[in-house]
């Protein structure tokens, strides 16, 4: 009992040690400045094209587009209108290839390019999808109407060349088209 | 015939069988309790006088307010009473903190038997000087032990929303259309002064609190800090309890518990802060 | 006995009773940026060049403001401390910069002889009174913005974890010149260089991730091919000429392969592609249109625009099994994908009345948020490589001009001056050192 009694002291006075014991703050580490690293840039230079070398003119203007072919506006092949978001054919734009399509019957050594466009609204990536459509639904159609297909390429510009650059329903509904080329 | 008075003189010194004995044991208890109220070798344990303290309510939140609004009041609003000083015996009155200190100790009614009688003696001029101030002054400093504390300061942080809310909506009332209201605390007696510690700290750290959110990986980093302050509110001691796992965090809790290395107030006791630090308010 | 070792036992436990500690609980910082001063370089050696110190001053300002962490403390407050050259923690007067409320300072010095500029910055951190990072930087004159952005990168680094993305190149589209072409320029929208002459439609470059050289779409030819450039040696080759379209090339992560649209069996479809042009796989396989990849940072999965189910939406596409499911089902078109480098956020435009605006949503198609608000309309979203900060074309000032803005939609600033005409199709390169 004795020992018991003793042994239970003993602890108490161990719990007393422990119980005061504090842990002291960590001090503020005290970093030394260490000689910082060097870093080389590397000089390159980015080739690029000094503008005032190139002439050009500020307006946009969608003739001469592309390398070799030379296009002009083809009298008789008249462009067709589609609407929004939509490269189904409508009643008057299959009127207006029935005469495309005879016109081309008639010179049968005219070869063309159709040029598939869409409105500023939209995805640019999206509306030359849509543009090709477009322009693949109107050579289908020509197609159908006996014109040959090896005579007709297709082609999509996207938004990228609008008729009206202004930003009405009239304009869009201008740019929402398929345009009849000639190529030599 | 005076054989019968020589039997007893009340002159001659005749100890009882053990009276050294027993009075080397009160003796050396007394000297215990002495020891210990004094608080020699435990500064934690004790309690001091209580100064004046000063009120500031327009900034801090204060501690307890009262219910109601002042509108509403039939009788006049208590007065604020300032502690006084402890009465001059000062061991009886400090005697009745570690009795409650350890509430559960079963050894304790040794000396609550010694000491009961004095405190009771000692407190009833005490109260006759100021009705409610003191005695319920000193158990709010016991309740602040006692798990009772962090649903208090739930109770008040909430309250203090319904304040500003009430603020916002106070043309309407204060015309007395909704004078019933109760603002504060529902136990309040409005008759503390005094900054709620709790909050004050709280705000304090906050205040000292710099992370940007741009800094932040996950939104549910949390951290654990053990603060501890001196008497006269000094930064002593910090120990992480739970760190977050992420540097960038664990750093800026540290810098903010840095910064406060002097609290605006005097605790005028050692205090112990368990503060967690987490993101749940952080707008994301 | 027995009642004395009761004593002193019950006193004892009273003394090892510890305190009770008080519980609170801080649920949001209080301060929620960094209090930043930077202070203007001081020459280490020989005469001054304000302007030098200047420029420098003016891109970490720019960048360090654009990352959202800092306050930047007004230099008309800063003491005496700001004209001595401290570049070790024991030269610097951290109290003088503790009076003004910093708790992050740059600073450091310059040399210049002749071409040759050193720059040797530090940032130093004020409540601990110790140097947080240190570097010295040698290179041209002409280098001293991408030696700035370098360490304005490395600031955040030692800051977040992650370094920032200011020392890197951004690529766009301008018609400038009256045709759409391609230029170059940093990324405060510094010194744009032009780099093709193609006097035709050039479109939507792609930085690859790993050599240096973009990958775009051009009209060249008369027909949209792929052609990539090298941007040093300026070398061109042609990549793809698939019939029809070869439009939206993007690099893989690891750089060795890329996905584009190729319309060459007569329908728009997505296709992987070798670096040379030789084609892998055909990925998708749907009478609808199906444009716009977007490769996830992991290489699995493809994000992508297709209108098989009506209108424009994205969808994800499974590499390695072809699996499609649909990512976005709000709104009534969705388009230009971009996956986060972190892989935990796709942007993409979506269409509503006529014009776009930038949302972000999960991979798994959950937390849908939106990030611009507004007039104008703003298209083709892409990050910056750690995923911070989001480029995009805005035409809320009329005309298409590149903007930045943070990913959470904060911050938004212009990058392309009104004298580039209109920008648009950004791209944003790897960080370069």
């Amino acid at each position: 009992m004795k020992r018991l009694m003793i042994l239970a002291l003993a602890g108490l006075f161990l719990m007393t040690a422990a119980g005061c014991a504090k842990k002291t703050a960590a001090p503020i580490s005290s970093m030394t400045d260490t000689t910082p690293v060097v870093t080389d840039m590397p000089s390159r230079d980015i080739s690029g094209i000094d503008e005032p070398s190139i002439s050009g003119s500020a307006v946009m203007d969608d003739s001469a587009m592309g390398g070799s072919s030379d296009l002009y506006g083809a009298q008789g092949l008249a462009r067709i209108q589609f609407d929004f978001d939509q490269y189904t054919l409508t009643a008057e734009a299959r009127d207006t290839l029935a005469a495309n399509a005879a016109y081309l019957k008639a010179n049968p050594s005219k070869q063309i390019m159709i040029e598939g466009h869409c409105d500023e609204r939209g995805s640019d990536e999206y509306n030359l999808a849509l543009g090709e459509k477009r322009a693949a639904a109107a050579r289908d159609y020509l197609v159908s109407l006996g014109v040959p297909a090896n005579r007709m390429t297709i082609i999509s510009y996207g938004e990228e060349i609008p008729l009206d650059p202004t930003s009405s329903e009239e304009a869009w509904a201008q740019n929402r088209r398929a345009e009849f080329k000639e190529r030599n | 015939m005076l054989d019968q008075f020589n039997k007893w003189d009340p002159f001659r010194l005749e100890a009882e069988p053990g009276l050294g004995r027993m009075l080397a044991v009160s003796l050396g208890v007394h000297l215990l309790a002495l020891i210990l109220f004094t608080g020699v070798f435990h500064p934690h344990l004790r309690r001091d006088d209580r100064p004046v303290y000063y009120v500031d309510l327009v900034n801090l939140p204060v501690k307890n307010p009262q219910a109601g609004r002042p509108d509403a009041q039939a009788n006049p609003p208590k007065e604020v009473k300032k502690e006084t000083p402890a009465p001059a015996p000062k061991p009886p009155v400090k005697k009745s903190e570690p009795v409650v200190v350890a509430p559960k100790k079963p050894a304790e009614t040794v000396k609550t038997a010694k000491a009961s009688d004095k405190p009771k003696a000692q407190s009833k001029p005490a109260e006759k000087a100021k009705p409610a101030a003191k005695p319920s002054s000193k158990k709010t400093y016991e309740k602040e032990t006692l798990d009772a504390v962090e649903a208090l300061r739930r109770k008040q942080s909430m309250e203090d929303l319904k304040n500003k809310l009430a603020a916002l909506t106070t043309a309407d009332t204060r015309n007395g259309a909704d004078s019933k209201t109760p603002l504060g605390m529902p136990d309040g007696k409005g008759d503390e002064a005094g900054p709620d510690e709790q909050l004050y700290i709280q705000k304090f750290l906050k205040e000292n609190w710099s992370l940007s959110k741009y800094q932040v990986v996950r939104p549910d980093l949390e951290a654990r800090v053990l603060i501890t302050y001196n008497a006269t509110g000094h930064l002593l001691d910090y120990r992480f309890i739970d760190e977050s796992g992420d540097p960038t965090f664990d750093k800026s809790v540290k810098d903010a518990i840095l910064k406060g290395k002097e609290l605006p107030f005097e605790p005028k006791r050692r205090l112990e802060i368990e503060a967690v630090f987490n993101l749940k308010d952080l707008m994301e | 006995m027995r009642l004395i070792i009761v004593i002193v036992s019950f006193c004892l436990f009273l003394l090892t009773t510890p305190g009770f500690a008080a519980k609170v609980e801080i649920s949001a910082p209080g301060q929620q940026t960094i209090p930043l001063a930077i202070t203007q370089l001081l020459p280490i050696e020989g005469g001054a060049q304000p302007e030098i110190a200047r420029e420098i001053h003016d891109v970490l300002t720019w960048d360090l403001d654009l990352s959202g962490l800092f306050s930047m403390i007004d230099p008309d407050s800063f003491l005496s401390d700001a004209q001595r050259l401290g570049l070790t923690s024991s030269a610097v007067d951290f109290s003088q910069w503790r009076l003004l409320g910093a708790e992050c300072l740059i600073k450091g010095g310059y040399r210049l002889a002749g071409d040759q500029l050193t720059m040797d910055v530090r940032l130093f951190d004020i409540n601990g009174r110790r140097l947080l990072y240190g570097r010295t930087y040698r290179g041209k004159r002409k280098d001293l913005r991408l030696m700035a952005h370098a360490f304005a990168d490395q600031i955040l680094k030692s800051l977040t974890g992650t370094a920032g993305p200011f020392n890197s190149s951004l690529a766009f589209i301008s018609n400038k010149s009256g045709r759409k072409e391609l230029y170059l320029m940093e990324v405060d929208g510094f010194r744009p260089v032009r780099i093709t002459d193609h006097r035709s439609i050039v479109l939507n470059p792609d930085f690859s991730p790993v050599g240096k050289d973009l990958l775009f779409t051009s009209y060249k030819a008369g027909n949209p091919d792929l052609y990539r450039k090298e941007i040093y040696s300026g070398q061109e080759a042609r990549i793809s000429s698939q019939k029809g379209l070869n439009i939206a090339a993007r690099y893989r992560r690891d750089g060795r392969e890329l996905a584009l649209t190729l319309s060459r069996d007569g329908n728009a479809e997505i296709y992987l592609m070798g670096t040379d042009g030789t084609i892998h796989q055909r990925l998708t396989d749907n009478w609808g249109i199906d444009v716009d990849p977007s490769w996830s940072p992991t290489g699995e999965e493809i994000a992508f625009v297709s209108d098989r189910q009506g209108n424009p939406n994205v969808f994800i596409v499974k590499v390695l099994s072809g699996e499609v499911r649909r990512l976005t089902f709000e709104g009534k078109y969705n388009a230009t994908p971009a996956w986060n480098p972190k892989g935990d956020r796709i942007a993409f435009s979506r269409m509503e009345d006529g014009r776009f605006d930038i949302y972000t949503i999960r991979p798994d198609g959950s937390d849908e948020r939106r990030l611009t608000f507004g007039a104008g309309s703003k298209e083709h979203p892409r990050w910056s490589p750690d995923g911070r900060f989001i480029i995009y074309s805005s035409d809320e000032d009329g005309k298409k001009a590149i903007y930045v803005m943070r990913a959470d939609g904060t911050g938004s600033r212009r990058l392309t001056p009104p004298s580039l005409g209109e920008c648009s199709h950004p791209a944003w390169s790897a960080s370069w050192l």
